[in-house]
Order: C-alpha cells, then sequence, then structure tokens
C-alpha cells in the first residue's frame, strides 16, 4: 500500500518539481544544498541528487541563473537565481495548478460522497 | 532508501557517478560532478555524516539518469542517421554491381523483359548486346536507387517506403531464383536492414541480446567453412602453404568476429566487398558462389561494425 502511494507520488513530483524549485528561489536565491534541504524537508523529492541535473537544464533554458558567492562558512558557493523567464512560467504555472487542483478536489469530494 | 546508497564512501560516490556521467558532454559531466561534490561539503560542513549525505542523494545512477536520458538519445539518432545512410549508399553500389552482372549475364531478368534478343551465331551480336546493356544498365541500377532512397526519408514516409522497398527485393530474389534472382540478395539484405533502422524508435538503446545473437551466428558462419577446410586438408587434400596462411586467416577472422574485434570486423567487410566486386568485374563459373560469400561476409561485417558495441564503452553504462 505504501508502495503504491509512493509510486503515485513519485510520478506527480516528476511533473511539478521544476516549478517548486523556481517558486522557491522566487522567495530568494540558494544554493544546492539549501534548495536540496528544503524540497526535501516538503516531501517533494525524492533523491536529493536528481535535482542537480534539473537545475543544470533549467540554468540551460533559461529559467535560472547561477552565481559564486562567498557563504558564511568562507568557501565559495554557487547560489541559484531565478530569472525574469523563470518568473513568468511560475505565473503560468499557478494558473494550471489552481485550475488542476480545484478539479481534482471537486472530483474527489464527489468520489467521497457516493462512498459514504 | 538509505540501503541503496551507504555501501559507499563519498568518494567512491563521485568515482561512480564520474564513471556513469562518462558519454555526456565534458562540461555538463564536470559541472554535475562539482555540483554533487559541492552538496556533499556543505552537508559535512552542517555536521551531517557520510552516510546521512549520500543516502539522501539517492543512488548515483538516479542522479545520472536525467542527464543520459537527454543526451543519449541525440547520440543514438545520429548513429542511426550515419548508419540508414551508409547502407543507403552500400545499396547504391550494389545496385550498379547487380546491374552490371545483369547485363553481362544471359537468362536474367534483362531477358524477361527485353526478350532473348541476341540471335545466336550472328556476327553482328555484340552490338545489340552493348546497345541494349547501357539502357539495362540504368534499369537495374534503378533498384538501387529505390533502396538507396530510403535512407534520405525521414519518419512514417522511410518506414512505409522502406517495407515496399524490401518487399520489392524480396519478390524479385524469390520470383528469380533459379537465375539471376541470387545477385539481388544482397540489395534485399541492405533493405531489410534499412527497415530495421526505420523501425527503430530512438528510445530502443538496447540492442545488445540481437548484437549478440548476430556474433554467435556470423562467427558460426565464418568458421564453418574454415573448420571443414581444415578437416579436408587432413585427409584429402594436399596441404600447402597457402591452404594453412587461408586457413590461419579464417580462423583469426571467425574468432575475431566472436570476440568482437574491430579490426577483424573491418577484414569481414572488407573481404565480402572485394568477393563482390571481384566476382563482377571477373565473371567465371564459380561467380554465384563468390557472390553469396561475398554476401555473407559483407553483411556480417558491416553489420558488426555498425552495431556492436566497441570493446571498452561496452559495460560503461552497466
Amino acid at each position: 500500500m505504501s508502495d503504491q502511494r509512493e509510486k503515485i507520488a513519485t510520478n506527480i513530483r516528476k511533473g511539478v518539481l521544476e516549478y517548486c524549485v523556481l517558486a522557491s528561489l522566487a522567495s530568494g536565491d540558494k544554493y544546492g544544498l539549501e534548495l536540496a534541504e528544503e524540497l526535501t524537508a516538503r516531501k517533494l523529492t525524492a533523491g536529493e541528487g536528481s535535482l542537480y541535473p534539473l537545475l543544470a537544464r533549467m540554468k540551460a533554458t533559461g529559467l535560472v541563473e547561477t552565481y559564486w558567492e562567498e557563504g558564511a562558512s568562507g568557501r565559495k558557493r554557487k547560489y541559484y537565481t531565478i530569472t525574469e523567464h523563470g518568473h513568468l512560467m511560475v505565473g503560468e504555472f499557478r494558473g494550471v495548478w489552481e485550475a488542476i487542483s480545484m478539479q481534482v478536489t471537486d472530483l474527489l469530494g464527489e468520489q467521497h460522497g457516493i462512498d459514504s | 532508501m538509505a540501503s541503496t546508497a551507504e555501501q559507499y564512501s563519498a568518494e567512491a560516490y563521485l568515482r561512480e557517478l564520474g564513471k556513469l556521467l562518462r558519454g555526456a558532454p565534458r562540461d555538463m559531466g564536470v559541472e554535475l560532478l562539482e555540483d554533487v561534490a559541492q552538496h556533499i561539503e556543505d552537508g559535512r560542513a552542517l555536521g551531517r555524516d557520510d552516510d546521512q549525505i549520500l543516502a539522501a542523494l539517492g543512488s548515483p545512477e538516479a542522479v545520472a539518469a536525467p542527464l543520459m536520458a537527454e543526451y543519449a538519445a541525440p547520440q543514438e539518432r545520429a548513429i542511426l542517421r550515419r548508419n540508414s545512410l551508409v547502407l543507403g549508399a552500400v545499396a547504391l553500389v550494389l545496385g550498379v554491381l547487380v546491374s552490371i552482372i545483369d547485363t553481362t549475364l544471359a537468362d536474367t531478368l534483362g531477358d524477361l523483359i527485353f526478350g532473348a534478343s541476341v540471335p545466336e551465331g550472328e556476327g553482328s551480336s555484340y552490338d545489340s548486346i552493348y546497345e541494349q546493356g547501357a539502357l539495362q544498365l540504368l534499369i537495374f541500377a534503378i533498384f538501387g536507387l529505390g533502396v538507396a532512397a530510403t535512407a534520405v526519408m525521414k519518419g512514417k514516409a522511410a518506414r512505409i517506403y522502406g517495407y515496399a522497398a524490401a518487399l520489392c527485393m524480396t519478390a524479385l530474389v524469390a520470383g528469380l531464383i533459379t537465375s539471376s534472382g541470387i545477385f539481388y540478395i544482397p540489395s534485399m539484405v541492405a533493405a531489410w536492414m534499412l527497415v530495421g533502422i526505420n523501425g527503430r524508435s530512438s528510445k530502443s538503446v538496447n540492442r545488445e541480446p540481437r548484437s549478440k545473437l548476430i556474433r554467435i551466428i556470423g562467427g558460426t558462419a565464418l568458421l564453418l567453412p574454415v573448420v571443414l577446410l581444415g578437416a579436408a586438408s587432413f585427409t584429402s587434400i594436399e596441404p600447402n602453404v597457402a591452404l594453412y596462411a587461408y586457413l590461419a586467416l579464417g580462423l583469426a577472422g571467425g574468432i575475431g568476429f566472436l570476440s568482437n574485434s574491430r579490426i577483424a570486423l573491418w577484414a569481414t567487410c572488407a573481404n565480402g566487398a572485394a568477393l563482390l566486386a571481384v566476382s563482377t568485374v571477373d565473371q567465371g563459373l564459380l561467380l554465384a558462389a563468390f557472390w553469396l560469400a561475398g554476401t555473407v561476409y559483407f553483411f556480417f561485417g558491416l553489420y558488426g561494425l555498425m552495431w556492436f558495441t566497441r570493446r571498452g564503452t561496452a559495460g560503461g553504462q552497466r
């Protein structure tokens, strides 16, 4: 049962992870581990490592940019920042997500009604 | 989740990841590796232990997979493209060879179409052979062109046309099997190989099982005459240097083919091409035998060169 749950969650996460990254960056620049920890804490990604290929692709498509900055520990870190195009995409996603989640919730509610 | 990564030390993890990224474009692979290395260091700086960090990262395969999926597909497409162009060129050359044979051979497709127009025993017969010969040459080169055309088509058109061309060639071979049909066998094989390429979606990367099968069949086919001749040399044929040289070469070629040696594949392919060309230029009694042997050598060699995974890169992925 929990296997099925994990499967469903993995499938849904796959489609939204990219926008969750953008949304997280919209509230402030972050370095890799910071971003990974936030997404893991929210249970939005199962493997932190797969975040980096995703970030590389998002950089290549102009959704995010990177810069190097010295952190509190005194070491240089690669920070990710959202681009103008990235902000636009978050806006688009918000519209789609609201519509989808509303409809899905609605359907699930009906289903619940039939069951009980 | 922890069980997948905890057998690695951080260094081994990065080494494994680097190995998996070998096929990716250099800068992208290096960047990803640096990102993950930084992630591990940042985690350590926060006081995590390595097992914890690596477990959260997920397996090296999972980290490399998105990048490799993105870059393996275009690479695969490029290989398919190259192979289909090679086969197209092969079909074209074969078409010319066949048309040469067909114009010079008696009782062929040409005679079926034009009628056996050369009257027996007349002095002027050579003229008429060559007059019609040129025309026939053109007409039979069309089969080569017809098969080769598949190579420059794309998508659905290529798939449908390729099938049609291959079926045509098969019908031609089957219909004329007692006369010139066998000379169209190589063109037919090329046509079906093109069908095979067009039928492959760029996602079906794993052709290892089929390559292995072809390697075994081809190796056996190449070794069989050597073994038979070897056995014969001990019983009936008078042994001489040429025979031993042939046996040694044949043995090396067959074993090389079985063990996927690049040199043996090239040699097999070139040997087949030479047999085909020689049997066209110097048509003798054994024309058909040379032609068929050439066909076998040529296509097994070509298949190996096109599809066998190069040794050394094999096993890099898995």
